[in-house]
Protein backbone atom coordinates (compact mmCIF):
# COMPACT_ATOMS: atom_id res chain seq x y z
CA UNK A 1 0.00 0.00 0.00
CA UNK A 2 1.51 3.45 -1.04
CA UNK A 3 1.34 6.74 1.41
CA UNK A 4 -1.15 7.67 -1.18
CA UNK A 5 -3.63 5.20 -0.72
CA UNK A 6 -3.07 5.13 3.08
CA UNK A 7 -3.29 9.06 3.18
CA UNK A 8 -6.93 8.50 1.39
CA UNK A 9 -8.12 5.86 2.69
CA UNK A 10 -7.34 7.45 6.07
CA UNK A 11 -9.20 11.06 5.41
CA UNK A 12 -12.09 9.36 3.99
CA UNK A 13 -12.56 6.91 7.49
CA UNK A 14 -12.05 10.66 9.34
CA UNK A 15 -14.37 11.96 6.95
CA UNK A 16 -16.51 8.84 7.57
CA UNK A 17 -16.33 8.36 11.06
CA UNK A 18 -16.70 12.13 11.91
CA UNK A 19 -19.54 13.09 9.61
CA UNK A 20 -21.17 9.59 10.97
CA UNK A 21 -20.86 10.86 14.51
CA UNK A 22 -22.55 14.50 13.30
CA UNK A 23 -25.02 13.08 11.96
CA UNK A 24 -26.40 10.99 14.13
CA UNK A 25 -26.18 13.94 16.88
CA UNK A 26 -28.26 16.18 14.74
CA UNK A 27 -31.04 13.71 14.36
CA UNK A 28 -30.74 13.09 18.46
CA UNK A 29 -29.34 16.92 19.28
CA UNK A 30 -31.53 19.09 17.08
CA UNK A 31 -35.33 17.92 18.16
CA UNK A 32 -33.77 17.80 22.05
CA UNK A 33 -32.38 21.11 21.04
CA UNK A 34 -35.56 22.32 19.71
CA UNK A 35 -37.55 21.34 22.88
CA UNK A 36 -35.43 22.77 24.85
CA UNK A 37 -35.07 26.06 23.39
CA UNK A 38 -39.02 26.23 22.38
CA UNK A 39 -40.93 24.42 24.90
CA UNK A 40 -41.29 25.74 28.58
CA UNK A 41 -41.84 23.28 31.26
CA UNK A 42 -40.53 22.76 34.93
CA UNK A 43 -36.91 21.69 34.98
CA UNK A 44 -36.05 23.42 31.63
CA UNK A 45 -33.24 25.06 32.58
CA UNK A 46 -31.78 22.71 34.98
CA UNK A 47 -31.19 20.43 31.40
CA UNK A 48 -30.27 23.33 29.50
CA UNK A 49 -27.36 23.56 32.64
CA UNK A 50 -26.25 20.38 31.70
CA UNK A 51 -25.59 19.71 28.49
CA UNK A 52 -24.12 23.48 28.66
CA UNK A 53 -21.88 21.65 31.44
CA UNK A 54 -20.91 18.80 29.45
CA UNK A 55 -19.59 20.96 26.76
CA UNK A 56 -16.46 20.39 28.25
CA UNK A 57 -16.08 17.02 29.18
CA UNK A 58 -12.30 16.05 28.55
CA UNK A 59 -12.07 13.47 25.22
CA UNK A 60 -10.03 11.24 27.05
CA UNK A 61 -12.45 11.04 30.47
CA UNK A 62 -14.62 10.24 28.39
CA UNK A 63 -12.45 7.56 25.95
CA UNK A 64 -11.84 5.81 28.80
CA UNK A 65 -14.95 5.60 30.55
CA UNK A 66 -16.30 4.10 26.95
CA UNK A 67 -13.38 1.93 27.17
CA UNK A 68 -14.37 0.36 30.04
CA UNK A 69 -18.43 -0.22 28.98
CA UNK A 70 -17.42 -1.37 26.28
CA UNK A 71 -14.69 -3.65 27.18
CA UNK A 72 -15.42 -7.15 26.94
CA UNK A 73 -15.84 -7.19 31.13
CA UNK A 74 -17.86 -3.97 30.65
CA UNK A 75 -21.74 -3.38 30.43
CA UNK A 76 -21.56 -3.47 26.99
CA UNK A 77 -18.95 -5.95 26.18
CA UNK A 78 -20.85 -8.46 24.24
CA UNK A 79 -21.79 -5.31 21.59
CA UNK A 80 -17.93 -5.99 20.75
CA UNK A 81 -18.02 -2.43 19.30
CA UNK A 82 -14.20 -1.75 20.78
CA UNK A 83 -11.79 -1.25 18.37
CA UNK A 84 -14.08 -0.96 15.67
CA UNK A 85 -15.38 2.14 13.52
CA UNK A 86 -18.49 1.99 14.89
CA UNK A 87 -17.10 2.45 18.59
CA UNK A 88 -15.08 5.06 17.44
CA UNK A 89 -18.73 7.00 16.04
CA UNK A 90 -20.95 6.01 19.25
CA UNK A 91 -18.24 7.77 21.10
CA UNK A 92 -17.78 10.89 19.20
CA UNK A 93 -21.81 10.82 19.01
CA UNK A 94 -21.77 11.20 22.75
CA UNK A 95 -18.72 13.52 22.75
CA UNK A 96 -20.82 15.95 20.19
CA UNK A 97 -24.01 15.55 21.53
CA UNK A 98 -24.23 18.48 24.07
CA UNK A 99 -22.61 20.73 21.57
CA UNK A 100 -25.53 19.89 19.29
CA UNK A 101 -28.16 20.59 22.34
CA UNK A 102 -26.12 23.56 24.24
CA UNK A 103 -25.93 25.78 20.21
CA UNK A 104 -29.74 24.49 19.24
CA UNK A 105 -31.24 25.61 22.10
CA UNK A 106 -29.25 29.02 23.01
CA UNK A 107 -29.44 30.11 19.49
CA UNK A 108 -33.55 29.75 19.26
CA UNK A 109 -33.15 31.00 22.90
CA UNK A 110 -31.75 34.18 21.27
CA UNK A 111 -34.53 34.99 19.02
CA UNK A 112 -36.55 37.88 19.62
CA UNK A 113 -39.60 37.08 21.47
CA UNK A 114 -40.78 39.44 19.14
CA UNK A 115 -40.39 37.08 15.90
CA UNK A 116 -42.84 34.52 17.46
CA UNK A 117 -45.42 36.81 18.53
CA UNK A 118 -45.52 38.57 14.85
CA UNK A 119 -45.58 35.54 13.45
CA UNK A 120 -48.82 34.86 15.82
CA UNK A 121 -50.25 38.48 15.30
CA UNK A 122 -49.89 37.90 11.94
CA UNK A 123 -52.43 34.33 11.89
CA UNK A 124 -50.16 31.56 12.63
CA UNK A 125 -51.05 29.02 14.80
CA UNK A 126 -48.48 28.05 17.81
CA UNK A 127 -46.83 25.41 15.69
CA UNK A 128 -46.09 27.94 12.58
CA UNK A 129 -44.97 30.37 14.88
CA UNK A 130 -42.51 27.69 16.20
CA UNK A 131 -41.46 26.89 12.53
CA UNK A 132 -40.65 30.94 12.15
CA UNK A 133 -38.19 31.00 15.01
CA UNK A 134 -36.62 27.79 13.66
CA UNK A 135 -36.37 29.63 10.16
CA UNK A 136 -35.09 32.63 11.87
CA UNK A 137 -32.41 30.19 13.43
CA UNK A 138 -31.22 28.34 10.72
CA UNK A 139 -27.47 30.42 10.76
CA UNK A 140 -26.92 28.79 14.44
CA UNK A 141 -28.74 25.53 14.13
CA UNK A 142 -26.07 24.66 11.25
CA UNK A 143 -23.46 26.19 13.20
CA UNK A 144 -24.55 23.74 15.26
CA UNK A 145 -23.82 20.91 13.17
CA UNK A 146 -20.87 22.63 11.89
CA UNK A 147 -19.38 22.89 15.48
CA UNK A 148 -20.25 19.16 15.99
CA UNK A 149 -17.93 17.60 13.06
CA UNK A 150 -15.49 19.78 13.60
CA UNK A 151 -15.17 18.82 17.69
CA UNK A 152 -15.63 15.52 16.58
CA UNK A 153 -13.20 15.01 13.67
CA UNK A 154 -10.16 17.33 15.76
CA UNK A 155 -10.89 14.85 18.85
CA UNK A 156 -8.25 12.41 20.01
CA UNK A 157 -9.34 10.72 22.81
CA UNK A 158 -11.95 9.26 22.09
CA UNK A 159 -10.87 8.25 18.89
CA UNK A 160 -7.52 6.99 20.46
CA UNK A 161 -9.06 4.40 23.04
CA UNK A 162 -12.17 3.10 21.84
CA UNK A 163 -10.89 2.62 18.18
CA UNK A 164 -7.27 2.03 19.18
CA UNK A 165 -5.25 3.70 15.74
CA UNK A 166 -5.51 0.01 13.99
CA UNK A 167 -4.45 0.71 10.00
CA UNK A 168 -6.94 0.42 7.87
CA UNK A 169 -9.68 -0.03 10.39
CA UNK A 170 -9.85 2.77 12.81
CA UNK A 171 -6.78 4.79 12.05
CA UNK A 172 -8.38 8.41 11.66
CA UNK A 173 -6.45 11.72 11.46
CA UNK A 174 -5.78 12.47 14.46
CA UNK A 175 -4.39 9.39 15.66
CA UNK A 176 -2.19 9.16 12.67
CA UNK A 177 -1.09 12.42 13.46
CA UNK A 178 -0.19 11.26 17.14
CA UNK A 179 1.47 8.60 15.61
CA UNK A 180 3.59 10.09 13.30
CA UNK A 181 4.79 12.79 15.71
CA UNK A 182 5.99 10.10 18.32
CA UNK A 183 7.78 8.12 15.64
CA UNK A 184 9.48 11.61 14.38
CA UNK A 185 7.81 11.91 11.30
CA UNK A 186 7.64 15.36 11.77
CA UNK A 187 6.62 16.33 8.44
CA UNK A 188 3.98 13.35 8.08
CA UNK A 189 2.56 14.51 10.68
CA UNK A 190 2.34 18.25 9.70
CA UNK A 191 0.51 16.79 6.34
CA UNK A 192 -1.80 15.45 7.80
CA UNK A 193 -2.62 18.03 10.08
CA UNK A 194 -2.93 20.08 7.11
CA UNK A 195 -5.16 17.96 5.56
CA UNK A 196 -7.22 17.81 8.55
CA UNK A 197 -7.34 21.43 8.85
CA UNK A 198 -8.14 21.87 5.21
CA UNK A 199 -11.57 19.15 5.55
CA UNK A 200 -12.95 21.10 8.63
CA UNK A 201 -12.47 24.61 6.96
CA UNK A 202 -14.14 22.88 3.45
CA UNK A 203 -16.76 21.27 5.61
CA UNK A 204 -17.49 24.54 7.25
CA UNK A 205 -17.77 26.50 4.20
CA UNK A 206 -20.29 24.36 2.65
CA UNK A 207 -22.15 24.60 5.57
CA UNK A 208 -21.89 28.27 5.50
CA UNK A 209 -23.07 28.18 1.79
CA UNK A 210 -25.60 25.82 2.49
CA UNK A 211 -27.31 27.97 4.96
CA UNK A 212 -28.23 31.05 1.98
CA UNK A 213 -29.82 28.06 0.40
CA UNK A 214 -31.56 26.32 3.56
CA UNK A 215 -32.66 30.20 4.13
CA UNK A 216 -33.55 30.82 0.34
CA UNK A 217 -35.58 27.40 0.44
CA UNK A 218 -37.21 28.00 3.38
CA UNK A 219 -38.64 30.98 2.43
CA UNK A 220 -40.33 29.58 -0.81
CA UNK B 1 -72.29 45.97 21.32
CA UNK B 2 -68.81 46.54 20.52
CA UNK B 3 -66.57 44.53 18.10
CA UNK B 4 -64.30 43.88 21.27
CA UNK B 5 -64.91 44.08 24.57
CA UNK B 6 -62.85 44.25 28.07
CA UNK B 7 -64.83 42.93 30.97
CA UNK B 8 -63.02 43.99 34.44
CA UNK B 9 -59.61 42.81 32.58
CA UNK B 10 -56.81 42.63 34.95
CA UNK B 11 -53.20 41.55 33.99
CA UNK B 12 -50.71 40.89 36.71
CA UNK B 13 -47.04 40.21 36.18
CA UNK B 14 -46.16 38.69 40.03
CA UNK B 15 -47.28 41.31 42.28
CA UNK B 16 -47.72 44.23 39.93
CA UNK B 17 -50.90 44.71 37.97
CA UNK B 18 -50.20 46.31 34.78
CA UNK B 19 -54.33 46.46 34.28
CA UNK B 20 -56.58 46.78 36.51
CA UNK B 21 -59.93 45.59 35.72
CA UNK B 22 -60.10 47.77 32.66
CA UNK B 23 -63.61 47.53 30.55
CA UNK B 24 -63.39 48.79 27.02
CA UNK B 25 -65.77 48.92 24.09
CA UNK B 26 -63.81 49.42 20.90
CA UNK B 27 -66.85 50.45 18.08
CA UNK B 28 -66.79 48.95 14.79
CA UNK B 29 -65.24 51.64 12.14
CA UNK B 30 -64.13 54.20 15.04
CA UNK B 31 -60.33 54.89 15.69
CA UNK B 32 -59.92 54.65 19.32
CA UNK B 33 -56.70 55.60 20.53
CA UNK B 34 -55.40 54.90 23.90
CA UNK B 35 -53.57 57.81 25.85
CA UNK B 36 -51.09 57.71 28.58
CA UNK B 37 -47.76 58.15 30.42
CA UNK B 38 -45.44 55.41 30.21
CA UNK B 39 -46.13 52.64 32.36
CA UNK B 40 -49.88 53.13 32.26
CA UNK B 41 -50.50 50.03 30.27
CA UNK B 42 -51.58 50.40 26.82
CA UNK B 43 -49.30 48.42 25.29
CA UNK B 44 -50.43 45.65 27.74
CA UNK B 45 -54.20 46.30 26.77
CA UNK B 46 -53.28 45.85 23.21
CA UNK B 47 -51.65 42.94 24.19
CA UNK B 48 -55.06 41.24 25.22
CA UNK B 49 -56.98 42.52 22.64
CA UNK B 50 -54.56 41.18 20.08
CA UNK B 51 -54.63 37.82 22.17
CA UNK B 52 -50.78 37.83 22.69
CA UNK B 53 -51.52 37.99 26.34
CA UNK B 54 -53.94 36.06 28.44
CA UNK B 55 -55.34 37.90 31.13
CA UNK B 56 -55.03 37.45 34.80
CA UNK B 57 -58.61 37.58 35.44
CA UNK B 58 -61.35 39.01 33.08
CA UNK B 59 -63.23 38.52 29.47
CA UNK B 60 -62.73 39.38 26.36
CA UNK B 61 -65.33 39.53 24.01
CA UNK B 62 -65.11 39.53 19.83
CA UNK B 63 -68.01 40.14 18.23
CA UNK B 64 -69.75 38.99 21.67
CA UNK B 65 -67.93 35.89 21.40
CA UNK B 66 -65.23 35.13 24.88
CA UNK B 67 -62.14 35.27 23.81
CA UNK B 68 -60.70 31.67 25.17
CA UNK B 69 -58.11 28.83 24.50
CA UNK B 70 -59.56 27.00 21.64
CA UNK B 71 -60.41 30.06 19.71
CA UNK B 72 -58.03 32.60 20.76
CA UNK B 73 -55.86 31.50 16.88
CA UNK B 74 -58.93 31.89 15.19
CA UNK B 75 -59.77 35.77 16.27
CA UNK B 76 -56.26 36.50 16.98
CA UNK B 77 -56.11 36.52 12.89
CA UNK B 78 -58.97 38.93 13.11
CA UNK B 79 -56.66 41.52 14.99
CA UNK B 80 -53.04 42.01 13.48
CA UNK B 81 -51.00 43.89 16.14
CA UNK B 82 -48.05 46.28 15.16
CA UNK B 83 -45.29 46.50 17.38
CA UNK B 84 -43.62 49.73 18.75
CA UNK B 85 -39.97 48.29 17.91
CA UNK B 86 -40.61 46.86 14.23
CA UNK B 87 -39.63 43.45 13.77
CA UNK B 88 -39.46 41.61 10.44
CA UNK B 89 -38.30 38.12 9.43
CA UNK B 90 -34.97 37.66 7.68
CA UNK B 91 -36.36 37.46 4.08
CA UNK B 92 -37.30 40.23 1.62
CA UNK B 93 -39.92 43.15 2.18
CA UNK B 94 -42.11 41.34 -0.15
CA UNK B 95 -41.85 37.93 1.46
CA UNK B 96 -42.46 39.76 5.20
CA UNK B 97 -45.64 41.16 3.42
CA UNK B 98 -47.27 38.04 2.08
CA UNK B 99 -46.44 36.26 5.56
CA UNK B 100 -49.47 36.63 6.54
CA UNK B 101 -51.80 35.79 3.47
CA UNK B 102 -49.27 32.53 2.95
CA UNK B 103 -50.10 31.47 6.29
CA UNK B 104 -53.81 31.94 5.20
CA UNK B 105 -53.17 29.58 1.78
CA UNK B 106 -54.18 32.78 -0.47
CA UNK B 107 -53.44 32.20 -4.17
CA UNK B 108 -50.09 33.61 -5.16
CA UNK B 109 -51.89 35.75 -7.83
CA UNK B 110 -53.46 37.13 -5.39
CA UNK B 111 -51.23 37.63 -2.96
CA UNK B 112 -48.80 39.72 -5.55
CA UNK B 113 -51.29 41.99 -6.28
CA UNK B 114 -52.55 42.59 -2.94
CA UNK B 115 -48.82 43.04 -1.09
CA UNK B 116 -48.08 45.36 -4.32
CA UNK B 117 -51.30 47.55 -3.41
CA UNK B 118 -50.17 47.76 -0.03
CA UNK B 119 -46.33 48.72 -0.44
CA UNK B 120 -47.23 51.24 -2.94
CA UNK B 121 -49.77 52.76 -0.08
CA UNK B 122 -47.17 52.85 2.43
CA UNK B 123 -44.92 54.17 -0.59
CA UNK B 124 -42.45 50.90 -0.44
CA UNK B 125 -43.25 49.12 -3.34
CA UNK B 126 -39.62 49.96 -5.17
CA UNK B 127 -38.03 47.97 -2.38
CA UNK B 128 -39.78 45.12 -2.45
CA UNK B 129 -36.72 42.79 -3.27
CA UNK B 130 -34.70 44.22 -0.45
CA UNK B 131 -34.08 42.18 2.66
CA UNK B 132 -36.25 43.72 5.28
CA UNK B 133 -33.91 43.96 8.01
CA UNK B 134 -31.61 46.53 5.24
CA UNK B 135 -34.41 48.75 5.51
CA UNK B 136 -34.18 52.16 7.30
CA UNK B 137 -35.71 52.49 10.58
CA UNK B 138 -38.80 54.22 9.58
CA UNK B 139 -38.80 52.55 6.44
CA UNK B 140 -39.28 49.16 8.32
CA UNK B 141 -42.22 50.97 10.36
CA UNK B 142 -43.94 51.24 7.31
CA UNK B 143 -43.27 47.26 6.25
CA UNK B 144 -44.48 46.28 9.56
CA UNK B 145 -47.92 48.13 8.87
CA UNK B 146 -48.39 46.88 5.83
CA UNK B 147 -47.61 43.30 6.87
CA UNK B 148 -50.94 44.11 9.14
CA UNK B 149 -52.97 46.01 6.91
CA UNK B 150 -52.63 43.89 3.86
CA UNK B 151 -54.35 41.16 5.79
CA UNK B 152 -57.41 43.69 5.20
CA UNK B 153 -58.85 42.49 8.68
CA UNK B 154 -61.42 44.69 10.55
CA UNK B 155 -59.66 45.65 13.32
CA UNK B 156 -55.90 47.05 13.42
CA UNK B 157 -53.85 47.33 16.81
CA UNK B 158 -51.13 49.88 16.47
CA UNK B 159 -48.62 50.67 18.98
CA UNK B 160 -47.26 53.64 18.88
CA UNK B 161 -47.24 54.38 15.31
CA UNK B 162 -44.75 57.11 14.73
CA UNK B 163 -42.29 56.72 17.61
CA UNK B 164 -38.67 57.23 16.60
CA UNK B 165 -40.11 58.20 12.84
CA UNK B 166 -39.20 61.17 10.98
CA UNK B 167 -41.54 63.62 9.72
CA UNK B 168 -41.88 62.65 6.48
CA UNK B 169 -42.27 58.46 7.93
CA UNK B 170 -44.35 59.25 10.44
CA UNK B 171 -46.57 61.44 7.89
CA UNK B 172 -46.94 58.29 5.40
CA UNK B 173 -48.18 56.38 8.48
CA UNK B 174 -50.70 58.67 9.82
CA UNK B 175 -52.44 58.98 6.71
CA UNK B 176 -52.27 55.32 5.76
CA UNK B 177 -54.31 54.68 9.33
CA UNK B 178 -56.50 57.53 8.37
CA UNK B 179 -57.01 56.21 4.89
CA UNK B 180 -57.52 52.53 6.05
CA UNK B 181 -60.24 54.07 8.29
CA UNK B 182 -62.20 56.30 5.99
CA UNK B 183 -61.82 54.02 3.02
CA UNK B 184 -62.04 50.68 4.37
CA UNK B 185 -63.80 51.44 7.03
CA UNK B 186 -60.92 49.17 9.48
CA UNK B 187 -61.53 49.95 13.34
CA UNK B 188 -58.33 50.85 14.59
CA UNK B 189 -56.94 50.85 18.43
CA UNK B 190 -53.73 52.67 17.90
CA UNK B 191 -51.77 53.48 21.65
CA UNK B 192 -49.79 56.71 21.68
CA UNK B 193 -48.01 58.90 24.14
CA UNK B 194 -48.26 61.45 21.47
CA UNK B 195 -51.58 63.33 22.41
CA UNK B 196 -51.42 65.32 19.45
CA UNK B 197 -51.74 62.22 17.37
CA UNK B 198 -54.32 61.03 19.50
CA UNK B 199 -56.51 64.45 18.64
CA UNK B 200 -55.59 64.41 14.93
CA UNK B 201 -56.42 60.38 14.13
CA UNK B 202 -58.76 59.31 16.57
CA UNK B 203 -62.20 59.41 16.94
CA UNK B 204 -62.35 58.30 20.83
CA UNK B 205 -59.89 57.75 23.46
CA UNK B 206 -59.06 55.95 26.83
CA UNK B 207 -57.10 57.60 29.24
CA UNK B 208 -54.95 55.35 31.22
CA UNK B 209 -52.86 55.60 34.46
CA UNK B 210 -51.00 52.67 36.21
CA UNK B 211 -52.96 50.00 34.98
CA UNK B 212 -56.43 52.18 34.64
CA UNK B 213 -58.38 53.78 32.61
CA UNK B 214 -58.86 57.09 33.70
CA UNK B 215 -60.97 58.29 31.34
CA UNK B 216 -62.80 57.14 28.05
CA UNK B 217 -64.73 59.38 25.78
CA UNK B 218 -64.96 61.01 22.66
CA UNK B 219 -61.32 62.80 22.11
CA UNK B 220 -63.09 65.83 22.52
CA UNK B 221 -64.85 65.16 25.82
CA UNK B 222 -61.21 63.80 26.60
CA UNK B 223 -59.62 67.33 25.53
CA UNK B 224 -61.94 69.59 27.31
CA UNK B 225 -62.60 67.76 30.73
CA UNK B 226 -58.73 66.47 30.78
CA UNK B 227 -57.09 68.21 28.68
CA UNK B 228 -55.41 70.74 32.08
CA UNK B 229 -54.24 67.59 34.43
CA UNK B 230 -52.99 65.28 30.75
CA UNK B 231 -51.30 68.02 29.18
CA UNK B 232 -49.45 69.69 32.38
CA UNK B 233 -49.03 66.67 34.73
CA UNK B 234 -48.74 63.91 32.38
CA UNK B 235 -46.91 65.48 29.60
CA UNK B 236 -45.72 68.99 30.73
CA UNK B 237 -47.05 70.07 27.40
CA UNK B 238 -46.98 73.76 26.74
CA UNK B 239 -50.24 75.10 25.77
CA UNK B 240 -51.11 78.81 25.39
CA UNK B 241 -53.75 80.56 23.29
CA UNK B 242 -52.67 83.34 21.05
CA UNK B 243 -53.56 85.60 18.02
CA UNK B 244 -51.89 84.34 14.80
CA UNK B 245 -51.42 86.68 11.32
CA UNK B 246 -49.94 85.50 8.24
CA UNK B 247 -45.61 86.56 8.37
CA UNK B 248 -45.61 86.50 4.62
CA UNK B 249 -41.94 84.38 5.06
CA UNK B 250 -41.78 80.94 3.76
CA UNK B 251 -40.22 77.99 4.27
CA UNK B 252 -39.80 74.79 2.13
CA UNK B 253 -41.61 73.21 4.88
CA UNK B 254 -44.37 75.59 4.76
CA UNK B 255 -45.90 78.83 5.36
CA UNK B 256 -44.65 81.38 8.77
CA UNK B 257 -47.22 82.47 11.14
CA UNK B 258 -46.04 85.13 13.74
CA UNK B 259 -48.32 84.24 16.79
CA UNK B 260 -48.75 86.94 19.51
CA UNK B 261 -49.03 84.88 23.13
CA UNK B 262 -49.35 88.05 24.76
CA UNK B 263 -47.11 89.50 27.71
CA UNK B 264 -44.65 90.60 25.06
CA UNK B 265 -44.43 87.09 24.00
CA UNK B 266 -44.37 86.63 19.88
CA UNK B 267 -43.41 82.91 18.65
CA UNK B 268 -43.06 81.84 14.68
CA UNK B 269 -45.15 78.64 13.54
CA UNK B 270 -45.46 76.55 10.43
CA UNK B 271 -49.07 76.91 9.73
CA UNK B 272 -51.62 78.29 7.53
CA UNK B 273 -54.08 79.19 10.73
CA UNK B 274 -54.90 82.80 11.06
CA UNK B 275 -56.74 84.75 14.00
CA UNK B 276 -57.32 82.94 17.39
CA UNK B 277 -55.30 79.79 17.81
CA UNK B 278 -54.50 77.26 20.18
CA UNK B 279 -50.28 76.63 20.52
CA UNK B 280 -48.93 73.77 21.91
CA UNK B 281 -45.15 73.02 22.05
CA UNK B 282 -43.76 69.78 23.36
CA UNK B 283 -41.22 70.59 26.62
CA UNK B 284 -38.57 68.26 24.45
CA UNK B 285 -38.44 70.29 21.83
CA UNK B 286 -37.07 72.54 22.91
CA UNK B 287 -32.95 73.47 23.89
CA UNK B 288 -32.23 75.41 27.02
CA UNK B 289 -28.79 77.36 26.89
CA UNK B 290 -26.94 79.52 28.93
CA UNK B 291 -25.81 81.98 26.19
CA UNK B 292 -27.92 82.99 22.86
CA UNK B 293 -27.70 80.34 20.36
CA UNK B 294 -27.67 80.93 16.72
CA UNK B 295 -29.27 78.17 14.91
CA UNK B 296 -31.86 77.51 12.21
CA UNK B 297 -34.51 77.34 14.84
CA UNK B 298 -36.86 80.44 14.61
CA UNK B 299 -37.44 80.70 18.30
CA UNK B 300 -35.35 81.93 20.91
CA UNK B 301 -36.42 83.38 24.22
CA UNK B 302 -34.96 84.68 27.42
CA UNK B 303 -36.56 84.12 30.96
CA UNK B 304 -35.65 83.07 34.27
CA UNK B 305 -35.83 79.76 36.04
CA UNK B 306 -38.84 79.47 38.17
CA UNK B 307 -38.89 76.24 38.68
CA UNK B 308 -37.18 72.98 39.01
CA UNK B 309 -39.20 68.88 38.19
CA UNK B 310 -36.62 66.44 38.99
CA UNK B 311 -38.06 62.85 37.85
CA UNK B 312 -35.56 59.57 37.67
CA UNK B 313 -32.91 60.42 34.89
CA UNK B 314 -35.51 63.76 33.14
CA UNK B 315 -35.85 66.92 34.56
CA UNK B 316 -38.47 69.58 34.05
CA UNK B 317 -37.55 73.38 33.83
CA UNK B 318 -39.97 76.28 33.88
CA UNK B 319 -38.95 79.12 32.76
CA UNK B 320 -40.38 82.65 32.72
CA UNK B 321 -40.45 84.27 29.28
CA UNK B 322 -43.44 86.41 30.32
CA UNK B 323 -45.49 83.53 30.27
CA UNK B 324 -44.27 80.36 31.84
CA UNK B 325 -42.66 77.45 29.67
CA UNK B 326 -41.92 73.64 30.58
CA UNK B 327 -38.43 72.32 28.79
CA UNK B 328 -37.57 68.83 29.48
CA UNK B 329 -33.87 68.09 29.78
CA UNK B 330 -31.89 65.35 31.13
CA UNK B 331 -30.46 65.31 34.78
CA UNK B 332 -26.73 65.25 32.95
CA UNK B 333 -27.56 68.14 30.89
CA UNK B 334 -28.75 70.27 33.96
CA UNK B 335 -25.21 69.12 35.63
CA UNK B 336 -23.78 70.06 32.70
CA UNK B 337 -25.33 73.64 32.67
CA UNK B 338 -25.40 74.13 35.87
CA UNK B 339 -29.04 74.95 36.07
CA UNK B 340 -30.40 76.39 39.40
CA UNK B 341 -33.66 78.46 40.39
CA UNK B 342 -33.51 82.37 39.25
CA UNK B 343 -30.63 81.59 36.79
CA UNK B 344 -31.05 83.41 33.26
CA UNK B 345 -31.67 81.04 30.14
CA UNK B 346 -32.36 81.14 26.49
CA UNK B 347 -34.74 78.80 25.51
CA UNK B 348 -34.78 77.39 21.58
CA UNK B 349 -37.57 75.63 19.51
CA UNK B 350 -38.10 75.49 16.10
CA UNK B 351 -40.98 76.89 14.09
CA UNK B 352 -41.89 73.22 13.35
CA UNK B 353 -42.13 72.41 16.94
CA UNK B 354 -44.91 74.91 17.03
CA UNK B 355 -48.33 72.77 17.21
CA UNK B 356 -50.94 75.55 16.28
CA UNK B 357 -54.93 74.25 16.64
Amino acid sequence: MTVESDLLQITLQSLFISGSAALFASVIGLPVGLVLGLKRFRGRHAIIGVFNSLLGIPTVALGLLLYLVFSNAGPLGFLHMLYTPIGIIVGQTILVLPIMISVTTETLLGVDESIRNLALTMGADEQAAAFSVVRESVGGLLLAISASFSRAIAELGVALMIGGNIRGITRVLTTSIALETTRGEIALGLGLTVILIVLILIVNAGLNILKRRVQWWLWE
Amino acid sequence: MGIVELRDVTVEFGTVKALDSINVDIHAGEMFSVIGPNGAGKTTALRVIAGLLNPSAGEVYFHGELMEKSNRHALRRQAPMVFQKPVLFNTTLFKNVAYGLRIRGMAEEEIRKRVLEVLEMVQLANLQDRLGRNLSGGEQRRATLAMAIVLDTELLLVDEPTAYLDSESAEIVESTLQRLNSERGTTTVMVTHNILQAQVLANRAAMMKQGRIQKIGTVSEIFRTELDSLLHEEFKMNTYSGTAKASGKMTQNGMLVQIDLGNGVEIEALSKREGNVTVMIPPDDIIVSREEVFTSARNCLIGKIIGIDERDSTVFLTVDVGLSMTVQITRRSREKLDINLKDEVYVTFKASSVRVF
